[in-house]
């Protein structure tokens, strides 16, 4: 069946039916070419034709007829038009036509058509490759068209249109004697009658009055017509029926007449067919015999049209004018617009019908022949309806659905122009519609009212369209489906024509659904194809690809109506074998409309389609381009040690005059923090930087795919594209077609496998945005990675509809490993140490690669004191506190840790030892184990990255306390020392200096008492030194303490300006605000600190264990001394006094009543800052002398009996230049006095003493 | 009867579908809605009609016996009866009327009528029925959050159609 070979002509009936049958060995192609070469010679002019000797049928009657042929090549189901050969004898297969490429013997194969069809009346042969080019005889069946089969084609279909002519009077003379009767009387029941939605023809039926269907309006303007028609037809008839006999004859006449026209019209015979109709029309009107009258009015139509085509004239018969009651074009005056004269058309006749012309024929030239003609038809359908109420004189339904099709037919094909012009008279007798999909020329007609009278149209679309809705009046589903498939596809073709695109899919869609229905009854063709394409473009579903793009995914459309047509064209397409189409639009549901099917719908979908396109091929890719949602890679903690990642970085790093950038903009500068290669490294650290592995490393890939259906997936194999798998490949893994992954309905799936690194990039990344996946068994293809969705359009991306993710990963190379082997004298990495020693050690590394030489080591340490510092640890500390914690951590930085030699560089597997020593001297005691940190690393192939790697070690230390110096004290001297304890060691010192020094001057050196504890558990012996002092060695048992005594020379002013030394910072570049500090407060910090770092920087003191000498070590005595109080730096810093006090006596030991005199002199002390406001103004000072008992302690009264004083104890003075001031003493009574002076201020309430002499003045009374 | 109602966008989208069923028949008895089988047809009757719709609404004088105008006829009419365009289409026994608001937005609905014998449609509920549910097709325009041409998924604008199809559709 080619569904686009239907069509329904309104000239039908004047086609002779010609059936070719291949006779021999035809291929289909070549075939279906000789068919359609006879095609285009299928209409015969009569003059053309030799002469028969039938005075009915002879060309020579109507020269100027035609005989159309319509070449067909499978025949119609007889049984089914049987019934209607007596009706409408055009039906009928007339002419068979055997085309023989063989030289079979023309006999026999005539003999063999007139076996195989022996209703059709003409049988032909037509030999198409016979070498005998024999001139056939004139009344031959048998015809050669020899090697050139198209040139002499024309005389060839002559010859047949004659051989049809004669059979055909033979044929006509054997209908002359019979009683024709109708359809429905000949068949019975076998015959479908018209069933109607609407009630036929009930005239009385009330007039809808509040209805709006328009159709019905129509009819009942019909109904209204033919009625008053029929009561004045009646009247005048009624004279002449009077009897039954007389009725039944003029029935069989007018049936008789009737069958004549279609047999006239067939043979060409134009006008005597007009003559026969207008016969049958006139005797059949006459008794209603309805039926057959209609068809009768039906060939005197086509007489008007061919007639007109042949351009011949004609007048239209008066029986004609009296039944179809129309204004002939010269009498009307109406100057409506010609649409409005459709519709006038109908209304007309009770206005028109008395005054027309009586018993008058109209020239064709006084009538708008279209609308006659659609006046006709709208006249036999009604005769039509009429007959549906007589037992088996009723319309089949067949007649009836091909009347209606066939008018329709006429009025698209004329319909934009107001008369019948050639052209369109043309179409209509040879053409047929259109079957072109998709807007065809669309007529101008119908959308804007015609202005002028020049573009005035026959029909309008709404008119039409509402006459084909005549067609849904009708009960077709009853319909034998062939006939159902003819109407659906002119009705299709008829929308098409009409640009009701709509409307045209609408009926394609019934159409399939009606094949569908009766589908073991078709045999189903390839050219149903183009119906389905169609369809699926006119839906706008092809060109739909939301999956793609955002912009079609937001663009609203009737998403329903489209799944539902896709679901019918998939059937349609399994049932006539259509694989490719079928999973075509299997893959399109899944893909676009997945959100409206149910379940049991995908399910169905991948099993009866989906899965049996993929395995024959059908189907090449997965549909989904969603498929995998995401990537990742993830290193395993590998069992191999030196799986560490060593950090990559520029070269450059490693060269030590880089200026380290380490400050790092939210940090606190921590300058004790160490400084690893680590913090060296400008960072080119990316989001992805977790993605980094080395060659031979074990990692696992794993991808997420989504499965958004209501079934399940498989994943039958994942792969990397050729890019990716260069450098790395997924390991072995089962995913194959026979062991998928399966990813449940409308689930997620993670699906993890081993993944293997080949190949370094070095410091290349590489980027995987795509995996192979094959899907299901198809062939493995790439997927992006679909991260998220996308709502907004993109340009210039395939795909749209989603945000691509990538991942980006690093191969590095193979790297050295260094390993710690051991580090001697040590078990656990512990040890115990006194405070105050040096340990060394010797460790042993090695480097485990086999392959890999370690190009770079570096060595560092980090204690756990630093690692306790916070970083603003200096924030609130006194700058003298500060420089104390600072330096020692300078030393623990510098000195602490030491490392004796270290390798630079180690080949494979090569084995190197070193020294590491551990000093404890000025260790803080908290300090309880270290760690030690090896960069190691190795260049990369082109220098110009070098990859490190951290070793690390952790030591721990148990420090003990050796010796600790308790307290400490200062004791001012003031007299010199017999000889006789020389042998006490700081004695022995002083005496010495006494000896080389003759300024000499016991009061310029005081005593440094140290309590020295020995916490250890053996006995120590230790040895102090103090500039050139050196002690004796003490012995100190276990947690005894024992005084030691260290001469000092005190600081003077000159010589020390302390105050203007500032404290020194161990790290410059912080910034101090301020100390909160006043001036004064400043000085005296200065002060303390000098004097203290005076004292430590000179004292030192060794120690070695008594009963193992091999163990010394040093005392580190920052840590023991406090800072220095007041008193302290008093007797130590002489400049801090304002005046200079020198009091002397002449006489030490004196008897009684023997006189003694004293000496004062006081001066200012040559320091600036103290003396500069008695110099502006000099101050008044007083000056005391007391005199004290030296054994009691006691101060003598002012006046007493034990001494006496000429003058007075208190002096005025001011001190502006050396001032002296004497006092003579005269002691009465035996004892030892003490002398001394005291300057105090004179002012009033200021009674405050300023100064003492330094020291006592002692003499003995005897 | 029920009637299968939409309201069709610029692009031959449905914004809007119901199927009314009345309830409660006069007789007491309940109603069928659609048969299972023209379900599935309605959508495609109806999408088929648009055709027509689009044809009458360029119309000048489309149905001259029902005295109605087309759309061009607003001009001179100040009511809007012009939108509304009666019966356009028929389907066997379904009677299709149409709509047209300004915006070019075609209220149509499918009128199902009894088993055999032509459905019968009341033009003027019908047509106030249809300038009601544009009344509300307009109320929702105004909402800022709704886009013209999206499906009206409002639970109350589907509530008060319902609500309108009883008044004046299945009485």
């Amino acid at each position: 069946m080619n569904p686009s070979m239907y069509d329904a002509s309104y000239v039908q009936p004047c086609r002779v039916r010609l059936l070719v049958v291949p006779v021999g060995k035809w291929k289909r192609g070549h075939f279906l070419e000789a068919v359609s070469k006879l095609r285009r010679y299928n209409e015969v002019r009569l003059v053309d034709i030799t002469p028969i000797d039938s005075p009915l049928f002879t060309p020579q009657g109507f020269p100027q007829g035609r005989i159309f042929f319509e070449v067909i090549t499978s025949g119609h189901n007889d049984a089914l038009n049987l019934f209607l050969y007596d009706f409408e004898p055009f039906r009928k297969i007339f002419v068979v036509v055997g085309l023989v490429n063989d030289d079979s013997s023309p006999e026999d194969n005539l003999k063999v058509l007139k076996e195989k069809y022996p209703t059709v009346i003409s049988h032909n042969l037509i030999y198409v490759k016979s070498n005998v080019n024999i001139r056939s005889p004139p009344d031959s069946q048998v015809f050669y068209s020899g090697n050139d089969f198209e040139s002499n084609l024309e005389p060839i279909v002559c010859d047949i249109g004659r051989n049809f002519l004669q059979t055909l009077s033979h044929y006509h003379s054997s209908y002359k004697h019979v009683t024709l009767r109708s359809p429905g009387a000949i068949g019975g029941n076998a015959v479908l009658k018209t069933s109607l939605t609407r009630q036929p023809t009930n005239s009385n039926l009330p007039s809808n009055s509040a209805s709006s269907s328009s159709s019905s309006r129509k009819t009942n303007n019909f109904e209204s017509t033919t009625n008053s028609i029929k009561r004045s037809a009646s009247l005048k008839l009624a004279k002449s029926l009077s009897t039954s006999e007389n009725r039944s004859q003029l029935r069989s006449q007018g049936r008789q007449h009737k069958i004549l026209g279609n047999f006239q019209l067939l043979a060409g015979r134009y006008t005597d067919a007009l003559r026969s109709f207008t016969e049958a029309v006139t005797q059949l009107y006459k008794i209603r015999d309805h039926l057959w009258l209609a068809s009768a009015l039906d060939g005197i139509a086509i007489c008007f049209l061919l007639l007109s085509f042949l351009n011949i004239s004609f007048q239209i018969p008066y029986i004609v004018m009296l039944i179809v009651p129309i204004q002939s074009t010269n009498t009307s005056v109406d100057s409506n617009s010609p649409r409005n004269s459709s519709n006038g058309s109908i209304k007309s006749p009770r206005n028109s019908s008395s005054t027309l012309p009586v018993s008058q024929d109209i020239d064709i030239e006084n009538v708008n022949l279209p609308i006659l003609i659609r006046s006709i038809s709208d006249k036999i359908l009604y005769y039509y309806e009429l007959s549906l109420n007589h037992h088996c004189d009723y319309a089949p339904q067949t007649v009836y659905s091909e009347t209606l099709l066939k008018t329709l037919t006429f009025m698209v094909t004329c319909h934009s122009s107001s008369q019948l012009s050639p052209p369109v008279l043309e179409k209509i007798i040879k053409g047929s519609l259109s079957s072109e999909l998709g807007p065809t020329v669309m007529f101008d007609g119908g959308q804007l009212g015609p202005v002028d009278g020049k573009n005035e149209i026959l029909f309008s679309k709404i008119e039409i369209y509402s006459f084909a809705n005549k067609i849904f009046e009708l009960q077709l589903k009853e319909m034998d489906f062939e006939n159902q498939t003819i109407i659906y596809i002119v009705l299709s073709k008829i929308y098409n024509s009409l640009g009701f695109s709509r409307k045209r899919l609408f009926v394609l869609r019934l159409l399939l659904v009606a094949l569908l229905a009766n589908q073991e009854k078709i045999n189903w063709n390839d050219n149903y194809r183009e119906i389905l394409d169609g369809m699926i473009k006119l839906y706008g579903i092809e060109d739909r690809t939301p999956e793609t793009s955002v912009k079609d995914s937001q663009a609203p459309m009737w998403l329903n109506l489209q799944r539902k047509c896709l679901q019918l064209c998939l059937i349609v397409s399994k049932k006539i074998g259509n694989w490719e189409g079928a999973s075509r639009y299997a893959t399109m549901l899944l893909a676009r409309y997945t959100h409206l099917l149910t379940q049991s719908e995908q399910q169905n979908l991948i099993t009866s389609f989906v899965q049996p396109s993929i395995s024959e091929g059908h189907i090449k890719s997965y549909w989904d381009p969603f498929l995998l949602r995401d990537v990742k890679l993830t290193r395993l903690e590998s069992d191999i040690s030196g799986g560490e990642l060593p950090i990559e970085s520029e070269t450059s790093v490693l060269d030590k005059n880089t200026r380290v950038n380490s400050t790092r903009s939210d940090e606190v500068f921590n300058p004790f923090k160490h400084l690893l290669v680590a913090d060296k490294i400008v960072s080119e650290v990316e989001p992805t930087a977790q993605n980094v592995f080395l060659v031979g490393d074990r990692a696992m890939f794993s991808c997420m795919v989504q499965n958004p259906f209501k079934f399940e997936i498989s994943i039958t194999g994942i792969q990397f594209n050729s890019e990716t798998s260069e450098f790395c490949e997924l390991g072995k893994n089962d995913v194959s077609f026979k062991r998928p992954y399966y990813v449940g309905p409308e689930s997620i799936r993670i699906i993890n496998l081993p993944l293997e690194l080949k190949k370094a990039t070095h410091h290349e990344w590489l980027n995987i945005d795509s995996v192979k996946l094959s899907v299901m068994g198809l062939p493995s293809r790439d997927f992006p990675i679909a991260l998220s969705e996308s709502h907004t359009p993109k340009t210039a991306i395939d795909n749209d509809r989603f945000n691509s993710g990538r991942v980006q990963i690093k191969i590095l190379p193979e790297q050295p490993e260094l390993q710690l082997l051991r580090t001697n004298d040590m078990t656990d990495n512990s040890w115990m140490m006194l405070h105050g020693t040096t340990k060394r050690f010797t460790i042993t590394l090695r480097n485990k690669s086999l392959s890999c030489p370690i190009e770079h080591l570096q060595f560092l340490h980090s204690s756990n004191i630093e690692q306790s510092i916070k970083s603003d640890y200096w924030k609130k500390m006194q700058l003298d506190d500060l420089y104390g914690l600072e330096s020692q951590l300078e030393w623990m930085k510098n000195s602490c840790i030491k490392f004796l030699n270290p390798p630079k560089r180690m080949e494979p597997h090569e084995t190197r030892s070193f020294d590491m020593e551990v000093d404890a001297t000025a260790t803080p005691f908290h300090f309880n184990g270290f760690e030690l940190i090896i960069n190691y690393g190795m260049n990369s192939n082109d220098k110009s990255r070098v990859y490190l790697k951290t070793l690390r070690s952790s030591y721990h230390t148990t420090l003990k306390r050796s010796i600790e110096v308790s307290n400490i004290d200062f004791v001012s001297l003031n007299q010199n020392f017999p000889s006789e304890v020389d042998h006490v060691d700081w004695v022995h010192h002083l005496l010495k200096k006494q000896e080389n020094d003759n300024d000499f001057n016991i009061n310029k050196y005081l005593l440094l008492l140290l309590d020295v504890r020995n916490s250890w558990i053996d006995g120590i012996k230790i040895q102090l030194h103090y500039e050139d002092f050196e002690s004796h060695t003490y012995t100190i048992e276990s947690l005894h303490t024992t005084r030691v005594v260290v001469p000092i020379k005190k600081l003077d002013y000159e010589n020390y300006n302390f105050k203007k030394q500032i404290i020194p910072r161990v790290w410059q570049g912080r910034q101090y605000i301020q100390s909160g500090l006043n001036e004064e407060q400043e000085i005296e910090m200065r002060e303390r600190f000098w004097c203290r770092e005076h004292i430590l920087s000179r004292l030192s003191c060794n120690w070695t264990l008594s009963n193992n000498p091999c163990i010394k070590g040093t005392v580190n005595f920052p840590q023991f001394f406090e800072k220095f109080d007041p008193k302290m730096v008093f007797s130590l810093y002489e400049a801090k006094l304002p005046y200079r006090i020198d009091f002397s006596i002449d006489k030490h030991n004196v008897t009684r009543g023997e006189c003694v005199n004293t000496l004062v002199k006081v001066s200012p002390t040559s320091n600036p800052d103290l003396t500069s406001s008695g110099l502006s103004s000099p101050e008044k000072l007083l000056l005391n002398f007391a005199i004290f008992d030296s054994h009691t302690a006691k101060l003598l009264s002012k006046s007493n009996r034990r001494v006496l004083y000429n003058g007075t104890l208190s002096r005025h003075l001011i001190v502006i230049k050396p001032v002296e001031a004497q006092l003579q003493l005269l002691p009465l009574e035996k004892g030892t006095y003490e002398i001394c002076v005291c300057l105090s201020s004179s002012a009033p309430g200021r009674d405050q003493a300023m100064q003492f002499n330094s020291g006592f003045v002692t003499f003995t009374v005897v | 009867m029920p009637q299968y109602f939409a309201i069709i966008g610029k692009k031959d989208n449905p914004i809007y579908e119901a199927e009314f069923t009345s309830q409660q028949g006069q007789q007491g008895q309940l109603q069928q809605g659609f048969q299972q089988n023209l379900k599935e047809l309605n959508a495609f009757i109806l999408h088929a009609s648009l055709d027509i719709v689009e044809d009458l609404q360029w119309q000048v004088n489309p149905n001259a016996q029902h005295g109605k105008g087309g759309f061009l006829r607003s001009k001179n009419v100040t009511n809007i009866d012009n939108c509304y365009l009666g019966k356009v289409d028929h389907f066997y026994g379904l009677a299709i009327t149409a709509y047209v608001t300004y915006g070019g937005m075609k209220l149509v609905m499918i009128h199902g009528g009894p088993p055999n014998g032509n459905t019968q449609i009341d033009d003027n509920m019908v047509k106030s029925f249809y300038q009601e549910v544009h009344e509300l097709y307009v109320k929702t325009l105004m909402n800022p959050f709704y886009r013209l041409n999206e499906p009206i998924p409002s639970p109350a604008f589907d509530s008060r159609v319902r609500a309108l199809a009883r008044k004046y559709l299945n009485r």
